[in-house]
């Protein structure tokens, strides 16, 4: 190799390098704060990413009414379930964990069944949850859709910041190391 | 080498950016699952003698869970039948279910009728399954004319 296109392939590589590194580095820091009102991030890893989450009201296992603005100022990782989803049941204590770890973070996870109150009561109890679950049936499925799982599978977690938005979109299990790469890349640590 | 340590270097760094991207990537994407009835399709009842047979086709890639069908007469509801029967599945060790059989490609569950009781014309029909991406659909209860 001549000295010339030694010289060259020694400033690529350093430049692809520094590029590679420079964007990991900005993809993995904490995100705070984001205004609502500024435009939409581009998405990630869905449309509705940066979006405003919609409503939401659904009964707790103890059959209270209850909505998304009963958890004021906090990042709310929404988990759709089900006791009949084996996926389901396999994510459950890395949600535990999470809520554990990063509460002090201002971190809320929140359960939402599509199942029978009765299944869903027993399974937190032997689970020993500590975390909150709305139940439904039908209506979940509707809200689901509204927060961009058309195909109504489950499970499905949705991280909301303490504004109101979408952060991210999960279809399928999440596991302990996807939490806490998301508790990194999002929560104000 | 210089330049060789130099890209060895820039690979290391790149790595972990690429672990860290496809942690953060949704294993599942909407877009690519199917629609719960092509997943499943629940392709009819059909009533030979005193047997009621009902047929689901599967699509690759896609399972029910052999202890999640349930069927019912809908009409007239004073028919009574045995079963359903279904066929040996392929058996899975699921850490939360424990033993269960799941089906793939075809299943057809098998209604006994009495001797000298009535037909039903219709029939309820719940199954459940999921797909092998790591989702799981909710349960399905259908109404099925049997013919």
């Amino acid at each position: 190799m001549s000295g010339f296109s030694r010289q060259a392939a020694l400033v690529a590589a350093i430049a692809f390098t520094a590029a590679a590194a420079g964007f990991w580095v900005a993809r993995l820091m904490p995100q705070t704060p984001i205004a609502v009102s500024a435009a939409p991030k581009p998405s990630v890893n869905g449309a509705l990413e940066g979006q405003p989450a919609p409503s939401l009201s659904l009964p707790d296992t103890e059959g209270k009414p209850r909505t998304l603005k009963d958890w004021p100022g906090k990042w709310l990782l929404v988990n759709f379930w089900a006791t009949w989803c084996a996926p389901c049941m396999h994510e459950i204590p890395a949600f535990i964990a999470a809520q554990t770890r990063y509460q002090a973070a201002g971190l809320q996870v929140l359960g939402v069944a599509m199942d029978d109150p009765d299944a869903v009561r027993t399974l937190m109890q032997e689970k020993h949850f500590n975390y909150p679950s709305l139940v439904g049936d039908e209506a979940v499925q509707g809200i689901m859709e509204r927060f961009g799982n058309t195909i109504g599978a489950l499970p499905y977690t949705v991280l909301l910041s303490p504004d109101g938005v979408i952060r991210y979109i999960e279809l399928g299990g999440v596991d302990g190391p996807k939490l806490e790469m998301l508790m990194q890349r999002f929560l104000p640590l | 080498m210089a330049i060789t340590r130099i890209l060895a270097l820039g690979l290391m760094l790149v790595a972990p950016a690429a672990s860290a991207e496809s942690l953060l990537k949704p294993k599942g994407d909407a877009a690519a699952l199917l629609p719960v009835d092509q997943a499943f399709v629940l392709q009819g009842a059909t009533r030979k003698g005193r047997e009621v047979a009902i047929d689901w086709a599967i699509a690759p890639g896609y399972y029910l869970y052999g202890h999640m069908f349930k069927v019912s007469v809908d009409a007239p509801a004073s028919v009574a039948f045995s079963g359903p029967v279904i066929p040996k599945g392929e058996p899975v060790k699921d850490a939360e279910f424990g033993d269960v059989e799941i089906h793939r490609g075809a299943v057809q569950a098998r209604l006994a009728l009495p001797v000298d009781g009535k037909a039903p014309r219709t029939l309820r029909v719940r199954y459940q399954g999921c797909a092998d991406i790591g989702v799981c659909y909710p349960p399905q209860t259908r109404l099925v004319a049997v013919k």
